[in-house]
């Protein structure tokens, strides 16, 4: 009989609190660190830690990093139009629950 | 493929100003925008607001794009001219929407020849891949007792041509017991290719779970509306009740009141510590639809001599 059995089952290391470095969320989201910067200064994201070499995002930061570029870009926001929109957002869905 | 009427998407005419089809962009995406619309197709309806706008915006596209004529009708079978597009060069490349969301009518009509960003194999150039995310669905059973899932990547590539086609992946995981979502699993080497000889990256993925018809899940804790009687409240009662793990005995103390939480320690998600399983009752009300069961109400009603809304004063 063929074997049609796909790929074998991948083993993988599952990660309690997974965050992210500045670096590693540049990379994953394609952004240059200015941008992120400017975002930590809105407080459109907020990471732990002190300093910038010291920051650690949340993996839900990337997601919100990435509707922040979507917003800026598709409705021309500047930072603190941004700021406004995300706080709104945040607030529409603590009012009614997400989706 | 099937011709896209760009005017009709956005809503104006064919002999429109910039400017009216630049205020028509607007106020669609502050409708379909999926970031901020309510409405159920956003997302389909914003790609084609998107892709109607990036072709009318730009007078050099909009002006190729008017030159295929106005005698189609969206849907309708379609294909460009053969000596279509000689003598236009786009400028200025792309906006930055992702450029593997575009239809095949608009590929065929403009491409992404002004975006293709060359990585040539010689180029000396070694780099780690970079890591990637994803989300995986799971049933809460599979969090109980581990599963085998699998998953559909989709990384857009740029083929040979500088067009983009997306590569599918199909990646089988195993879910370990015991995880609960908002935590990843790390697959090392599963993210994007390195460059030149440099280490592929690693793919994270986000576990969530898939709504259950009768489980609500919180963190590690687990819970489960358990509709009961009037009597059984009142009473007491040995109920039977469903958990992920199988059925449970569990007995229903009387002058149980409505919302009462019961806890079943250690019955949630296994994890290194365990959540808890929370039956949550619910008192439904029989209908008074036999006059049996009205005579029942009538004395009840005598005998309980019972008002809830002393308090209200009224």
């Amino acid at each position: 009989m063929i074997n049609n059995d796909p790929a074998p089952a991948l083993n993988g290391e599952v990660l309690e609190d997974y965050c992210l470095s500045l670096q590693q969320l540049c990379h994953s989201a394609t952004v240059e660190p200015e941008f992120i910067l400017q975002l930590v200064e809105y407080e459109v994201l907020e990471p732990e830690g002190e300093r910038t070499v010291n920051w650690r995002f949340k993996a839900e930061d990337l997601a919100r990093l990435r509707r922040a570029e979507r917003l800026m870009r598709d409705f021309e926001l500047n930072l603190s139009g941004l700021a406004l929109v995300m706080q709104l957002l945040d607030e529409r869905v603590e009012l009614r629950g997400p989706g | 493929m099937q011709y896209k009427d760009y005017y009709n998407t956005l809503g104006v005419e064919r002999g429109a100003s910039q400017d009216d089809i630049k205020k028509a962009y607007r106020r669609l995406a502050r409708k379909y925008h999926p970031d901020v619309s309510k409405e159920a197709d956003a997302e389909e309806r914003f790609k084609e607001v998107g892709e109607a706008y990036e072709v009318l915006k730009d007078p050099e596209k909009r002006a190729a794009y008017d030159q295929l004529g106005n005698q189609w009708q969206t849907g309708e079978q379609f294909r460009p001219p053969p000596d279509w597009n000689t003598g236009y060069e786009y400028t200025g490349g792309f906006s930055g929407a992702d450029a593997a969301a575009h239809s095949d009518f608009f590929e065929s009509l403009f491409g992404v020849g002004g975006r293709a960003r060359a990585r040539g194999a010689d180029t000396g150039f070694h780099a780690h891949g970079q890591d990637s995310h994803a989300k995986i669905l799971i049933d809460l059973e599979d969090a109980y007792q581990g599963a085998a899932r699998s998953l559909t990547l989709r990384h857009p590539q740029l083929d040979s041509t500088g067009h983009v086609a997306f590569h599918k992946r199909q990646l089988n995981v195993n879910i370990p017991k015991g995880v609960y979502a908002g935590q990843h699993i790390r697959l090392k080497g599963q993210g994007e290719a390195g460059a030149g000889s440099g280490q592929a990256g690693d793919l994270y993925l986000e576990i969530e779970f898939n709504p259950h018809s009768i489980y609500r899940v919180e963190g590690k804790d687990v819970y489960l509306e358990l509709p009961v009687t009037p009597w059984e409240a009142a009473l007491g009662e040995q109920v039977t009740v469903p958990t992920p793990e199988g059925r449970v005995n569990m007995k229903i103390p009387p002058g149980s009141t409505q919302g009462k939480q019961m806890r079943l320690k250690d019955k949630g998600i296994p994890a290194k510590v365990a959540g808890d399983f929370y039956v949550v009752l619910q008192i439904v009300v029989p209908p008074a639809d036999t006059d049996k069961a009205r005579e029942a109400y009538e004395n009840l009603k005598q005998a309980a001599d019972f008002n809830p809304r002393q308090h209200l004063e009224v």
